[in-house]
């Protein structure tokens, strides 16, 4: 018994001293680990701290090194970024500022797929009045993160969804030009698989990926225009229509050469096949450049818009992806107002797109980019019409949502070998809810 | 003790306090949401008994809540058969007279237990992963390569496979509990058996077997409470999703995508998700006390 | 060879014991290469856990746990767990002995029923009772909050504690306490003096199978605590993943990092967990 008791006090003195240690960072002894302690430490000339949470943790040190340009410009104010995981992000955030305990800032998805956080009275009005520099955006850019003529965020990232190639594999193949149709594409595939390399690096398990990064790519390339998206979410035509039958007929036709047993990869699968070099080419956007230059240099890495069906892509996706907002019960109101209004500037901008590679202002003043693989993406949309990601206008406010649906379908399909026609028609019957 | 209330009041408050606030107060009142309407910050509104018409009638619901029920049973069965199956062989096992090394089988055997399922759950992810996971790795070194599965991602093996990860790290609880139970059998009716002529197999059926049924009971009761509440294993491995294609879908996971796991534009619907919550309840409730009523009178403390 | 002269009997059970031994072994192997697996695959390169799996690291890389200890702050998520696991386990073994006190001596119907009342949370799963537990810390300033799932792991704990120390109270000849009372000890000097002493094996085995799941709960920190500084090691570990998804090696060094407490104290102590598991069977 007694060296029971003796253990479990060097357990005890162990942790103790691990704690110690953990203190030393914040000025802080072991029992100040409660919260309540925590808050009351801070008198009032003490710099303000905003806490800013988003779904970014891949691009955390990007924006950490962002916010420091923000912070040698205002001392006062010190921003620390904490991401959540982006699969609980939703969750998470819904929990906070159900509880009160959000962040000061609050990165945001749009439309209706950030509607349930933006207008649900949590988060702060933002107009030209607190936020002068909301003045350079386009309505356009502002409109995805409205309800009821309030605005609710700062426009901050775009995306665009295409395809990721790794150019010394192409090389490696002969390949001198990306293609401009899926014939094209789908040549080039089995010249890859011929050469002994993997062409996709993908998978249809996680539900996102597939509605985001490779039904919706496909999707605008095939119908090319705005108009049929259009016309989709006023319901004058629905998901039996033939251009997305001939969307996941494509996808079919691709899913030859996605690696074996693609049904149970993830996205975090892929993107693994991808930077480690073993596929030649990805499906996703833009977003993925700071992660990908900072977790593999060497990765010699190119882009192209998905191939239209018979002739090049007249349409491509850009998304408005992150809004920035204000939690409207922060006790830092100021602070967090003078952080969003630098962040709407030209240099705040900038400092985005340029820090946190794949990401585009909407401002539109702040164009200047650095990078080249930036200006190679930002490239793919010249000259086409530029779309919001299929399904996150609308279509995500009841179940099941748009990217459950077509996960679902997509995995009935090549799964289940449901034709592409009967995959539609299931797709339509998921969906049916929208139509009533 | 002597007899006095004061003390006795005294002794038993500062738990009873804990346990009424922190457990009771909290199941009681989170059932009681059920008849209401709420989104999870507004306001809540009365609805009787709406949310379980909704849950059971409209099937963006009840075909989620039936398939979940589905898969938690299938979970429940593959547990039981694969944990407490494996745990009853090693026991017996160990067990064996003539044997050395008892104990330390029994603490490796024990050592998952310990770890979190969070930890197993990751784990058994890279082992499962189909492109480079040891176990379809494995099967190609050894000719096998017929047999590999995409495990966690075909409808067929997922469930099956997240229950072989829950039982790996369990199996040596029931193990152990069974080995107290064997242990607990006086030698002499070995001797006695022995003497009658029985073989290993007619003495561990016939003798150690409906002497350690009672524990056996107890560990099937633990297996069931746990097993209808689960959650992390899944969460771990696949996520909230149910993927694939809901094969691994369950009441926890259900109930946690409703309430909380909400994603997108979705409100959360805190009323239907009590209403899983209530289901789940009486479930264990109902089934824990059938299984006490039928096998439980003899082992009353 | 020349043992083969020996009685066929027990040459035959020899071959039979061998065979057990080879189950088990295999046995053993199968319950410890996942744990063998984690180890090496956070010291292996990224590329390498793709290309080879299964084999030992080429050269062994500890950047991972330098990464985990200098940029992520795990010393703070360690803190943290061990606030947590210990301060409620400390609080949790006071009530529990008070209440196994008060319901093993003082018989009566009140406290036959409320030691069905008690064990009756041993089938319940809180979880169930998450909306209104969520609800409720609100209200008293204690989400985010480590001393919100102290309370929780209390409440939860109670009824198998209860449960195991009254059945160990219960074993003892109620003679040394009425010698105590004589001598003019009150219940209190009583309890502690005489009962806790002679419960120690029973404290200890509570003590350890508490700490294993406090320490390794994920679920409730998931849902109320929200900053970065408050987290769990297990939590920490949990959101980990999105920012290192493809790192594995960092992703495992973590895994590792967070089992290691629970496994230290699993050895150090499997005698008294292994002993109160056997006595918790039995009188079941």
């Amino acid at each position: 018994m007694k060296k029971f008791l003796s253990m479990f006090l060097v357990l005890v003195l162990a942790f103790s001293l691990v704690a110690c240690s953990a203190g030393t960072q914040p000025a802080e002894s072991t029992e100040a680990t409660t919260p309540a302690e925590e808050s009351s430490a801070a008198p009032a000339a003490e710099p303000v701290t905003l806490r800013f949470t988003g779904w970014r943790t891949e691009d955390e040190n990007a924006i950490n090194a962002m916010n420091e340009l923000f912070m040698a410009e205002n001392p006062n104010i010190k921003v620390v970024y904490e991401p959540v995981q982006a699969t609980e992000y939703d969750t998470y955030l819904q929990t906070a500022l159900a509880n009160g305990t959000a962040a000061d800032i609050i990165m945001m998805r749009s439309y209706s797929s950030g509607k349930t956080v933006y207008s649900g009275g949590k988060i702060l009005d933002l107009s030209t009045e607190n936020v002068p520099n909301l003045s350079m955006f386009p309505a356009s850019a502002i409109n995805a993160w409205s309800s009821d003529g309030k605005s609710f965020a700062v426009p901050a990232g775009m995306t665009i969804e295409g395809v990721h190639y790794n150019k010394a594999i192409f090389d490696a193949c002969g390949i001198t030009k990306t293609p401009d149709t899926v014939e094209e594409l789908l040549q080039d595939c089995q010249i890859i698989k011929d050469a002994g390399y993997l062409p996709i690096a993908g998978g249809i398990a996680e539900a996102w990926y597939v509605s985001e990064e490779i039904t919706s790519s496909i999707l605008m390339a095939t119908v090319g225009s705005s108009d049929w998206v259009k016309s989709l979410y006023a319901k004058e035509i629905d998901f039996t229509d033939p251009a997305y039958v001939t969307m996941l007929s494509t996808l079919q036709k691709l899913t030859a050469f996605y690696p074996d047993f693609y049904e149970g990869l993830g996205y975090e699968d892929s993107q693994n096949l991808f930077i480690t070099g073993q596929a030649a080419m990805y499906m996703s956007g833009s977003f993925e450049l700071q992660y990908f230059t900072e977790t593999n240099p060497d990765l010699q890495l190119g882009c192209f818009a998905f191939p239209g069906q018979t002739a090049a892509p007249t349409a491509i996706n850009f998304t408005a992806a992150i809004g920035v907002g204000v939690y409207a019960d922060s006790p830092n109101l100021e602070a967090a107002l003078t952080y969003v209004n630098w962040l709407a500037s030209k240099e705040g901008g900038e400092a985005y797109a340029n820090g946190v590679l794949g990401f585009f202002s909407p401002n539109s003043e702040a164009t200047a980019l650095t990078n080249d693989l930036s200006k190679a993406w930002i490239g793919l949309t010249a000259g086409k019409e530029t779309i919001h990601m299929l399904g996150y206008e609308t279509m995500t406010e009841s179940s099941p949502d748009y990217s459950t649906a077509v996960a679902d379908t997509v995995y009935q399909m090549c799964v289940n070998h449901l034709t592409p026609e009967q995959a539609a028609a299931y797709m339509q019957q998921q969906m049916s809810w929208y139509f009533e | 003790m002597k007899r006095s209330n004061w003390t006795y009041c005294a002794f038993v408050l500062p738990a009873f306090l804990f346990y009424a606030l922190f457990m009771l107060y909290p199941l009681i009142t989170s059932l009681g949401l059920s008849f209401f309407s709420w989104n999870g910050y507004g306001a809540k509104t009365f609805v009787g008994f709406d949310n379980f018409v909704t849950l059971f009638t409209n099937p963006a619901y009840s075909e989620r809540f039936f398939g979940a029920l589905k898969n938690n049973t299938l979970f429940f069965l593959y547990t039981i058969v694969l944990q407490n199956g494996i745990a009853l062989l090693l026991a017996a096992f160990v067990n064996m007279r003539r044997m050395r090394g008892m104990k330390f089988f029994r603490s490796i055997f024990f050592i998952p237990c310990t770890l979190s399922i969070i930890v197993v759950g990751y784990i058994w992810t890279l082992i499962y992963n189909p492109l480079w996971g040891p176990l379809n790795f494995g099967l190609n070194a050894v000719g096998l390569s017929a047999l590999k599965q995409p495990w966690l991602g075909s409808e067929k093996t997922a469930l099956i496979a997240v229950a072989v990860a829950n039982a790996w790290q369990y199996t040596g609880t029931p193990m152990i509990m069974l080995l107290a139970g064997m242990q607990a059998i006086p030698d002499e009716l070995y001797e006695a058996a022995d003497l009658d002529g029985a073989g290993a197999w007619k003495q561990f059926w016939k003798l150690t077997f409906p002497l350690i049924a009672p524990v056996m009971f107890i560990i099937s009761t633990i297996v069931f409470v746990s097993n209808y509440s689960a959650f992390e294993i899944i969460y771990a491995m696949v996520g909230s999703t149910g993927s694939p294609n809901y094969a691994t879908d369950i009441l926890g996971t259900f109930f946690y995508r409703i309430c909380f796991g909400q994603r997108l534009g979705l409100q959360p619907n805190m009323g239907v998700g009590a209403a899983i919550a209530t289901c789940m309840f009486l479930i264990i409730g109902v089934g824990v006390v059938l299984w006490f009523r039928y096998y439980g009178k003899d082992s009353e403390l | 060879m020349k043992k083969v002269v020996n009685v066929k009997k027990h040459r035959k059970i020899d071959v039979k014991i061998l065979c057990v031994y080879v189950i088990l072994t295999l046995y053993t192997l199968y319950t410890l290469y996942p744990i063998f697996l984690m180890i090496i695959t956070s010291m292996k390169a990224n590329l390498e856990i793709m290309k080879n799996p299964t084999g030992l690291p080429q050269t062994f890389s500890f950047q991972g746990y330098i990464t985990l200890f200098q940029k992520e702050n795990f010393a703070r998520y360690f803190a943290n767990s061990a606030f947590v696991t210990i301060v409620s386990s400390l609080i949790l073994l006071v009530v529990s002995i008070l209440l196994a006190y008060a319901l093993s001596r003082y018989l009566s119907r009140m406290s036959t029923f409320l030691y069905f009342f008690f064990l009756a949370g041993m089938m319940i799963p809180l979880r169930l009772g998450l909306l209104s537990l969520n609800d409720l810390l609100n209200s008293m300033g204690l989400i985010d909050n480590l001393w919100g799932l102290v309370f929780i792991y209390v409440a939860q704990n109670i009824p198998f504690t209860m449960f195991l120390l009254t059945g160990f109270i219960k074993m003892i000849p109620t003679s040394m306490e009425e010698v105590a009372y004589i001598d003019g000890a009150n219940t209190w000097q009583v309890l502690w003096k005489v009962i806790v002493p002679l419960i120690k094996p029973a404290i200890a085995t509570t003590v350890v199978y508490n700490f294993i799941p406090i320490w390794n709960d994920v679920f409730f920190p998931l849902i109320f605590i929200s900053s970065k500084p408050n987290r769990t090691l297990i939590q920490a570990v949990t959101l980990f993943f999105g920012q290192y998804a493809t790192n594995w090696n960092l992703v495992f060094a973590a895994l590792t990092v967070a089992c290691v407490p629970v496994i230290v104290v699993y050895i150090c102590c499997s005698k008294y967990l292994i002993k109160g598991m056997m006595a918790g069977a039995l009188k079941g």
